[in-house]
């Protein structure tokens, strides 16, 4: 037997075989779903990477001017969110400062911080005049801190005390993105820069280093009392 | 017009059954010509030649339900035996990558003469390609009965190059160890 032999047994194979061989092909439909699959993960790779560049990039690290960062929040937040909160810190509180303070948190949680010049009664109107600043927080969570298994809140008050020394200020341990959980764990300050101490059980006061300034944090408790 | 009316004509000693025939088929046989000849002349020729082959042929055949098969068989003979005659000294590229091919498949010693019964053969071809699924069936009749190029099954059935190679070797593989079973053995 050889080559030929076999070529010329392939001829006398059985009818049906040559016929169902020349039966039209399949269309390629493979090759049209392989281009839709590249479409969609290129698609779901190109949102991917802008919820990443979002959460990581810009929001936490984001170091802006007053003016640019209110710009940003105001693009960035509902209008009617905005209007609030400039409405809320314009109106003079009713009791000093924990009314403000307890819609600052609220506003707060929807990540858009108004703080008005003073937290005093008879400086209201100075606030009124105030440039809202806005600032941006780490994710739907207010600034907090945990410090001696207590959860600390921003009130947004600036400390106008007299601070002598930074000597015996604690730096915090850790950050994260969500609510602190451990002790020197906070939800602001991924450099770990910030420092703290206590003026009493209830209140802490923190250096923000990017607003370049001491700010009153209070124990989820004593915001429970101003309510 | 349906192939058991075309053979009726044949036996009927109608001479339109073959211009019918040429109609329904004749583009199609003359490219199984082609593809192995290379030349359109000499394929026509071989298809005219199978025209003249099909009417001394029926009757006493009857091909009612496979007339393309049989006119295609005749014309594939046709078209190798001109190769073979108009080629006896200069080898064609195609018939020889064709024939190499084919070789692979035979288990031993090659080109040895012996007397083999081809229609023995073409029945265990048959059971070897029952064995196969339709995708390598086809691909495998495509490339050695109708002698289409490798590019031109790629086309017919959407398939990568490397698939159809990898395809037909393994089945030159498989065929292989079925002729072994068979006694084909060398």
């Amino acid at each position: 037997m050889n080559a030929y032999d076999l070529l010329d047994a392939v001829g006398g194979i059985d009818p049906k075989y040559i016929t169902a061989a020349d039966a039209p092909g399949k269309p390629k439909t493979v090759c049209h779903f392989q281009r839709y699959y590249l479409l969609a993960a290129a698609l779901f790779l190109l949102v991917l990477s802008g919820v990443m560049v979002r959460n990581h990039l810009l929001i936490p690290g984001a170091q802006l001017s007053s003016d640019s960062s209110a710009e940003m929040c105001e693009e960035a937040a509902p209008a009617q969110v905005y209007e609030e909160s400039a409405t809320v810190t314009a109106e003079p509180p009713a009791d000093t400062g924990s009314s403000n303070a307890s819609v600052y948190a609220d506003n707060q949680a929807d990540g858009v911080t108004g703080s008005a010049a003073t937290s005093e009664q008879d400086t209201a109107k100075e606030a009124v005049d105030a440039e809202v600043t806005t600032q941006a927080t780490a994710g739907d969570y207010p600034a907090m801190l945990m410090a001696n298994g207590i959860l600390y809140k921003d009130t947004g008050e600036e400390y106008i005390g007299e601070i002598d020394s930074t000597e015996n200020a604690i730096s915090v341990l850790s950050y994260t993105d969500e609510i602190p959980s451990q002790d020197g764990q906070q939800n602001f300050d991924r450099t770990l820069e910030t420092v703290y101490f206590f003026t009493d059980e209830e209140t802490l006061v923190v250096y923000l280093k990017d607003e370049n300034m001491w700010r009153i944090f209070k124990n989820e408790e004593s915001f429970e009392k101003e309510d | 017009m349906e192939d058991s009316q075309i053979v009726e004509l044949y036996l009927q000693r109608n001479e339109s059954a073959i211009s019918e025939t040429s109609r329904k088929y004749g583009t199609k046989l003359q490219r199984i010509a082609n593809n192995i000849l290379f030349n359109k002349e000499t394929s026509e020729e071989c298809e005219n030649d199978a025209y003249l082959q099909t009417w001394n042929l029926i009757p006493p055949h009857e091909p009612r339900t496979y007339l393309f098969a049989f006119i295609g068989k005749i014309v594939r003979h046709l078209a190798i035996d001109r190769l073979r005659h108009d080629h006896r000294q200069k080898r064609e590229a195609t018939y020889c990558e064709l024939t190499d091919e084919m070789l692979e498949c035979i288990p031993g010693e090659k080109d040895v003469t012996s007397s083999v019964d081809t229609e023995e053969l073409s029945e265990l071809i048959n059971r070897f390609l029952e064995s196969c699924s339709e995708e390598q069936r086809n691909i495998f009749v495509r490339r050695y009965w109708y002698f289409d190029p490798i590019e031109e099954i790629c086309r017919r059935y959407a398939l990568p190059q490397s698939k159809v190679k990898t395809t037909l070797f393994r089945m030159r593989e498989k065929l292989k160890k079925q002729l072994e079973t068979g006694g084909y053995h060398l």
